[in-house]
């Protein structure tokens, strides 16, 4: 992960992110393998309460490896 | 020697009790999480099993079992029951189907114990503060008094042939504090028939656990009421479903006050006293339910409540951020950061 760039994400009532909010997300994402699994909290199998924007996010990126492995198994990566 | 020896049995029972009580797990199990936008909201299906293809099959039956129910219980469908039902208020009876018959006995059961604080025929109270939300501005005391003659639980009366009829004309049914958890407990019950005995499916933060993961029970996470991005509490769970109703969810704020959508049927306020209410319990449409009953009975009068009822337990955070739980969670539930 080299860099994140939020076009769109909103937090509860459709608030935006904030600059401190996106500087949280990259803290705990940039710099990371995507072969590696991405976790929102490694203690928590799923929040009750309203979606979680970041929660969303890292399962997004969880998928990653997957799709990385998809593109190398077919010759799109080398 | 004595001691050593029952502790040895003790420790040998307890062994024999957990696996026989956890589901047999192969080595090859894997963990596949699903998700897709269905009632407003994100529905993620957790499930644990061998076959990935199988498990995406089985999560597709979810999703459209959960869709099947937005359908007829929505009111923004001009066919659906709920729609129906709406209309014919103060006219006549409308028969629906069993599924519908069935959510509203439940939600006038949860009406009926908390003393109409949950109540489904608040459909013209949410309509004026929806409006509100989108002007930003609470509506007048005169136009709330006015609506609160449409809202009474014991106006609406059910039938032998499965009819539902709304005595007065412009009384209408919202089923938005019950449906999610209904919806839950349905899909749960699809992937249960398809095979899958470890899973969570959880629409928007109301949620149903299943068995177990192959490491334990399942963690379920509690947001916090006053910082979006972080997780309040974790608690512990098998087989049960979890709800949370929260004044974070969708509110506004004029003057300096929040007003928030969990609304109070005998005042036509939103409910004050409580920043998040959590309810545990086996069925995903009363833990739905009552999370709301609770949230705006407030925390003495809710809390009490949920100690009256058997099989519920609940965690309360009132309005200074306090938290109050029920014994059953006791060495369940871990708080911090």
């Amino acid at each position: 992960m080299i860099d994140i760039v939020p076009i769109q994400l909103t937090k509860i009532d459709n608030l935006n992110w904030t600059e401190e909010d996106i500087k949280k997300l990259k803290s705990r994402t940039l710099g990371k393998s995507i072969l590696k699994p991405f976790s929102f909290d490694p203690d928590v199998d799923s929040v009750s309460g309203a979606t979680i924007t970041a929660a969303l996010v890292f399962d997004s990126l969880d998928k990653a490896k997957v799709i990385f492995e998809t593109l190398k198994k077919e010759g799109y990566i080398q | 020697m004595i001691f050593r020896g029952r502790l040895a049995n003790s420790l040998f029972i307890f062994l024999v009790i957990f696996a026989l009580c956890r589901p047999p797990f192969s080595y090859s199990a894997n963990l596949f999480k699903y998700q897709q936008v269905a009632m407003g909201t994100v529905i993620e299906l957790t499930l644990i099993g061998e076959d990935e293809e199988l498990a995406k099959k089985a999560s597709m039956q979810a999703f459209q079992e959960i869709k099947r129910i937005e359908y007829f219980m929505s009111p923004w469908v001009e066919t659906s029951d709920v729609t129906h039902i709406n209309r014919s208020g103060g006219k006549e009876g409308v028969k629906v189907s069993s599924e519908i018959i069935e959510v509203v006995k439940r939600a006038q059961e949860i009406s009926k114990l908390s003393e109409g604080r949950f109540d489904i025929t608040m459909g013209p109270l949410v309509q004026l503060w929806r409006k509100a939300r989108e002007r930003g501005m609470p509506p007048g005391i005169e136009e709330i008094k006015e609506t609160l003659n449409l809202v009474d639980f014991r106006n609406l009366e059910i039938d032998d042939r499965k009819k539902v009829f709304l005595k007065k004309k412009g009384m209408s049914i919202d089923l938005g504090g019950i449906a999610k958890g209904y919806a839950i407990d349905r899909a749960f019950d699809r992937l249960r028939d398809l095979g899958h005995r470890n899973l969570i499916v959880n629409a928007g933060g109301d949620l149903r656990v299943g068995g177990f993961k192959p490491e334990g029970p399942w963690s379920i996470g509690i947001r916090h009421p006053r910082d979006s991005e972080k997780i309040m509490a974790r608690i512990s769970a098998a087989d049960i479903a979890i709800a949370t109703s929260g004044d974070y969810q969708k509110f506004f704020i004029h003057q300096g006050k929040r007003y928030h959508h969990i609304l109070n049927p005998t005042n036509g306020f939103p409910a004050e006293g409580c920043q998040s209410v959590t309810v545990l319990h086996k069925e995903g449409a009363m833990a739905d339910a009552l999370a709301t009953a609770i949230f705006v009975l407030g925390p003495e009068k809710g809390y009490s409540l949920c100690q009256r009822l058997d099989g519920v337990d609940c965690l309360i955070v009132d309005e200074q951020g306090k938290v109050i739980f029920s014994p059953g969670l006791e060495g369940r539930a871990s708080f911090g950061p």
